[in-house]
């Protein structure tokens, strides 16, 4: 394989890397700065554009071999539907959250160049994280997805909260990255090898209780710095503190882009690199799984931060997420891979819709994220208040909305995979969700405004990315919950092949 | 197969551009179109007809091929697939003409019905979603996909009922209409149920190949609940209450979904189902039975009603039950020949009462009008052509089909229905003509004020009263000659398979009953004409002589009592025993008591957050080291 080809291999992650120099280089020239969120977002749609075509030319044995995953610098890059199916998902979430922010960060008078460029980062990292098959280019891009993130995450540092969520998101993880580096070193050092593949074959290998013992620490360090990431239960006490803290897109790119760089990437590690010892990570996984979707629920019950509120119900939807892991480990089966993949999409629709009128109201007038002061929003913004009406809907996980269909899928696949208990947990915790979810359509529609909502005087169109962005995941939230159909295809369509069928 | 790609784009065309015209128009209409709402939907709606007509050539070119369309999968749960899946066929292709071409036509009228009216552009975007749903309804190729659309128009029916949602009596009805119905779909839901336990699809043909293998009693158990929900969808007794009602709706509505096209779809969907009955004849009987008694029994009540478009209304209900006689008597092509031309003569005299109203200033009152024959003559003229082929007088539309189901009634064996129909045909042909004479002809009894401003209504308006009187005067002849084995019989073969055609006989029954029926219509209109133009003390005498039977008729048989009566105020009281006890004590209780449980397990567990992050740096070591203790220990054991 020469290097040519290689690059083929990384080349949305290059073409987005490319876009945040191209980003940080025009910055210093130009004075409208308007025009660097739209450079931006040419960087990512060229990006998912080269993915689609190399879907396209996998999907028809067009270039690639359509049976055989095309590797790339000695097998530690692969090219396939799997890694092309996130890398669209991936540049979607950066371009809706580029939407969200550009007022945001215009009203703020925060430079808006460099936010651009570290968000491509933070981007190309999680390709990165999706297309690598080789534990140190792994973690090479989960380093590169994390270090941009706690910048972001202080990027409004005259603010204090901004700043105090960067420093804790910072010291915690980097502590559990050195866990998480520490894993994979022992990983490494018990089957000898890098490759994912490698991996599976040297732990096969492996046998006996010593081994056992070994691998038992191996894998809790290595979910460990993945629970970190995904904020499973007991490792999220940095989310709700850095999501309330943090800059309102940075927390929404965060709860949707980051966790499903996370989800998607650990996925590929677990299914490919575990290979026979799926049985140890399905029971570490099925304890986070319960501890997370529990207490993430029931701590979304009393908060009236709305921030907040969203910050426990995305601990609690990463629960739900686990679940489709639980279910492929055990059943072998890749139905939970791909409902994961579905899932991802979705939450991502209505967490970045949620955010996003969030953003909307805070750019038409002082507001502090409370779950009084959208009272009455449904007379004073009624476009807006429908709609997040429509997400709250969605994630609670009613028909006909993706939320539905999303659940439907992964509690489907768990039910599958033999373990209608879990199943039965994720339905009441769901039924739990409700609550609060729908709580914030009551306030909208049912409660009068509070004092001092009336709306600030503002031009229409430094809005009009997030209305567009905001309105568009409407959309998609119910085509898809309408006709979930093609989207699942794609889905099962993206995991057949990594699961070696 | 040649023109399928075209009739792929048609199909997909006719459903989708009301869709648009609908999301585009409720939008937009407030703000951008205002008084020009009425160009998209109009223009989206007229093509849509276009398009019905070609689907219904191709239909006419390919007599032995269905067109069958899965256009993407919809649901896919398991075992349990439903596609977007059309079906154009003969019976498809009738009712796309209806539906297209009245359809279109009641937009134009609307045009200048509507004008002014605040909810102009509400009313276009209700109207073309109705039309979404109907083609939904009728081009569907499985019963979902058929329900989809069948809640739609009830939908539709429900918000353009309550059009006027600030007079009570208008949101009243349209509450009624959706209670009314939500009975018949509910019986309807359980027979889908049913049929998808029993054969494992929703797909018509899937279910049909299945049809003889479903046990007897399963059978008629699906072919009655599918009946109870034609029976709510077409206001057949006992259900039959919405439809009165429903006329506190803009007239348009009333002819659009209340006359031609969305009380149709329950006789529609029996058609459709046509194996599943023809297999099962006991409910044939019930169907029967159920539609011979709704038609002689609203005709009954139409006779005394004075509100001209209860009258009307009235007589819709006795000719869809009309319709549901056929089916039950086994005239399946001349229970549809029945809906092809009442769609039309039946949305004609509901549009020509509409120009009435509108030229009387909004007056209902047939008491307070008379003598427009002049001051109106557009309307009148179309009208009277409407009563004439509502009553089947040769050559008009409705005598053709009337009469090849009164004649398979007779030939069937079936006496009593045909000498029940007689009743009714007589019974229509009077208060058809009390309408007329007491419309147009006489004085005027209307005040001074009114009379002064009666019109003519704008050509936007008659025209299409004009174009719809055409088919009602010629269809009947154009495809129903000659009796029982004209062009349609022909046409609908294929649907309806398993029928005999009878070689009509001229001389002899055939022949006989035609003029004996005519005989009986051109009796009724003398007997009206005697009562409303030569004698008018004569019904109030006849009243007074036998005032049971006229307030019976009068007070619409007591069905609206019964109903408050019997279901409605017990349910009420059950209802408040259900709240009082079990909801407030037993659901809110436990509801509550978990929800309180759950926040107070919440606020408990919020000190963990105490925002340092040290604590936070323990805690994912904690748990880490929990998690190797605890594998280590499962895996030990």
């Amino acid at each position: 394989m020469n290097a040519g080809n290689a690059v083929v291999v990384i080349l949305p992650g290059v073409v987005v890397a490319v876009g945040a120099f191209v980003v940080f280089l025009v910055d210093l020239f130009v004075a409208r700065k308007a025009v660097l969120a739209w450079i931006a977002a040419a960087g990512l749609i060229t990006g998912a554009a080269v993915a689609v075509g190399q879907w396209i030319s996998v999907s028809n044995g067009l270039h690639f071999n359509a049976r055989k995953p095309q590797t790339g610098f000695a097998g530690m890059v692969s090219l396939d539907k799997y890694a092309l199916f996130c890398v669209v998902l991936f540049a979607g979430i950066g371009v809706a959250t580029i939407m969200l922010s550009d007022a945001y960060l215009a009203r703020r008078k925060a430079a808006r160049g460099e936010f651009y460029g570290l968000l491509l980062l933070v981007i190309t990292g999680m390709i990165g994280m999706v297309v690598s098959t080789d534990v140190v280019a792994f973690f090479v891009s989960f380093e590169l997805m994390s270090l941009p993130t706690y910048v972001l995450a202080g990027y409004l540092w005259r603010d204090e909260r901004s700043g105090e969520a960067s420093i804790k998101y910072f010291v915690t993880g980097a502590f559990s990255s050195a866990i998480l580096a520490f894993g994979l070193a022992l990983v490494y050092g018990a089957s000898g090898q890098t490759t994912y593949s490698g991996i599976a074959a040297g732990l096969a290998k492996l046998s006996g209780l010593d081994a056992r013992g070994f691998l038992v620490v191996a894998f809790v360090l290595v979910v460990t710095g993945f629970g970190f990431k995904i904020s499973a239960v007991p490792f999220h006490n940095w989310a709700p503190d850095v999501y309330e803290g943090a800059p309102t897109p940075v927390t929404a790119f965060m709860a949707t882009g980051v966790k499903a760089a996370a989800f998607a990437g650990f996925a590929r590690l677990f299914v490919a690199a575990a290979g026979l010892q799926w049985q140890t990570w399905a029971h570490t996984m099925t304890i986070l799984a319960v501890l997370t979707m529990v207490v993430g629920n029931v701590l979304a019950l009393p908060q009236r931060n709305l921030k907040r509120m969203l910050a426990y119900s995305s601990i609690a939807h990463a629960g739900y997420l686990t679940l489709g892991l639980i279910a492929a480990g055990t059943s072998g089966k890749p139905l939970g891979i791909a409902a994961i993949l579905f899932y991802l999409f979705a939450y991502a629709l209505m967490n970045l819709g949620a955010f996003g009128v969030l953003i909307w109201i805070r750019n038409r007038r002082k507001f502090a994220y409370t779950l009084g002061e959208i009272g009455g929003l449904a007379r004073t913004m009624p476009w807006a208040a429908i709609l997040m009406a429509v997400f709250m809907v969605s994630l609670t996980g009613i028909p006909p909305t993706i939320g539905f269909w999303g659940k439907f899928y992964l509690f489907t696949a768990v039910v599958q995979a033999n373990l209608t208990w879990l199943a039965i947990v994720a339905v009441i915790m769901s039924s739990v969700s409700a609550y609060y979810y729908l709580r914030v359509v009551w306030y909208m529609y049912f409660r009068e405004a509070p004092q001092g909502a009336e709306m600030e005087a503002e031009p229409k169109s430094s809005q009009l990315g997030v209305t567009v962005a905001v309105s568009l995941a409407a959309a998609g939230v119910l085509v898809v919950g309408l006709f979930p159909e093609p989207l699942l295809k794609a889905a099962e369509g993206a995991v057949r092949l990594i699961f070696g069928g | 197969m040649e023109g399928t790609q075209y009739m792929k784009i048609a199909v997909a065309l006719i459903v989708l551009l009301p869709l648009a015209g609908f999301i585009i128009t409720l939008l937009l209409g407030k703000r951008l179109f205002r008084a020009r709402s009425h160009i998209l939907p109009v223009a989206l709606v007229t093509v849509t007809a276009v398009l019905s007509v070609y689907a219904f050539e191709w239909v006419v070119r390919h007599p032995d091929t269905a067109f069958v369309w899965n256009a993407f999968s919809w649901v896919a749960a398991g075992r349990f697939t439903v596609e977007w899946g059309f079906l154009v066929d003969p019976l498809t292709g009738i009712m796309l003409l209806v539906v297209g071409i009245i359809g279109m036509l009641v937009h134009y009228y609307s045009i200048g019905y509507m004008k002014d009216d605040p909810g102009y552009y509400r009313f276009f975007a209700y109207l073309n979603l109705f039309m979404f749903a109907m083609f939904v309804l009728i081009l569907a190729n499985n019963y979902l996909l058929l329900f989809l659309g069948w809640e739609g128009v009830g939908l539709c029916s429900y918000l353009l009922i309550s059009f006027w949602f600030r007079k009570k009596s208008a949101s009243q009805a349209g509450k009624k209409a959706f209670l009314v119905n939500r009975v018949g779909d509910f019986g309807f839901t359980l027979g889908m149920f049913l049929i998808f336990v029993t054969t494992g699809t929703l797909q018509f043909t899937g279910v049909f190949d299945k049809a003889e293998m479903i046990g007897s009693g399963t059978l008629l158990w699906i072919c009655l609940l599918l009946f109870t929900g034609a029976v709510g969808k077409s206001a057949q007794f006992p259900l039959h209450v919405w439809l009165p009602d429903a006329m506190e709706g803009p007239t348009p509505v009333s002819a659009l979904i209340h006359a031609a096209t969305m009380v149709n779809a329950g006789v529609y969907m029996v058609a459709r189902s046509y194996p599943l009955f023809v297999q099962a004849h006991t409910a044939m009987l019930i169907v029967m039975i159920i539609g011979t008694f709704t038609a002689i029994y609203s005709a009954y009540i139409a006779i005394t009603q004075n509100d001209i478009k209860k009258v009307i209304a009235y007589s819709t209900i006795s000719s869809l039950g009309f319709m549901f006689m056929a089916l039950g008597a086994g005239a399946w092509a001349a229970g549809i020949f029945y809906l092809f031309a009442h769609g039309f003569f039946k949305g004609l005299l509901f549009l020509c009462s509409g120009s009435v109203i509108h030229a009387m200033g909004g007056e209902q009152d047939m008491r307070n009008m008379g003598g427009l024959r002049k001051k109106i003559p557009i309307t009148f003229w179309t009208m009277l052509i409407g009563a004439i082929a509502l009553i089947g007088v040769f050559p008009f539309a409705g005598f053709w089909a009337k009469d090849e189901i009164l004649g398979s009634d007779f030939s069937g064996g079936y006496y009593v229905v045909w000498a029940v129909g007689i009743v009714t045909a007589f019974l229509t042909a009077v208060f058809a003509f009390r309408l007329i004479f007491m419309t147009f002809f006489g004085k005027s009894r209307a005040s001074e004020e009114v009379q002064r401003h009666i019109h003519e209504s704008a050509k936007v308006m008659t025209i299409p009263l004009v174009l719809l009187a055409i088919p009602a005067a010629l269809l009947g002849i154009l495809v129903g000659w000659p009796p029982d084995t004209g062009w349609i019989h022909t046409f609908l073969q294929p649907v309806f398979f398993d029928v005999e055609r009878e070689k009509f006989v001229w001389v002899g029954v055939g022949g006989g009953l035609m003029v004996f029926s005519v005989a009986v219509a051109l009796l009724g209109v003398y007997v009206a004409y005697v009562m409303y133009i030569r004698r008018t003390e004569l019904p109030g005498r006849l009243a007074a002589r036998l005032p049971v039977a006229y307030e019976a008729s009068f007070n619409k048989m007591y069905m609206d009592q019964v109903y408050e009566v019997v279901p409605i105020r017990s349910t009420i009281a059950f209802a408040g025993w259900l709240w009082t006890f079990f909801d407030v004590k037993v659901i809110d209780g436990a509801v509550n008591g978990l929800a309180r449980l759950w926040e107070l397990l919440g606020e408990r567990l919020r000190p963990l957050q105490t925002g340092r992050v040290q604590n936070y740096a323990f805690s994912i070591f904690a748990g880490m080291l929990v998690l190797v203790v605890v594998l280590a220990w499962v895996w030990g054991s």
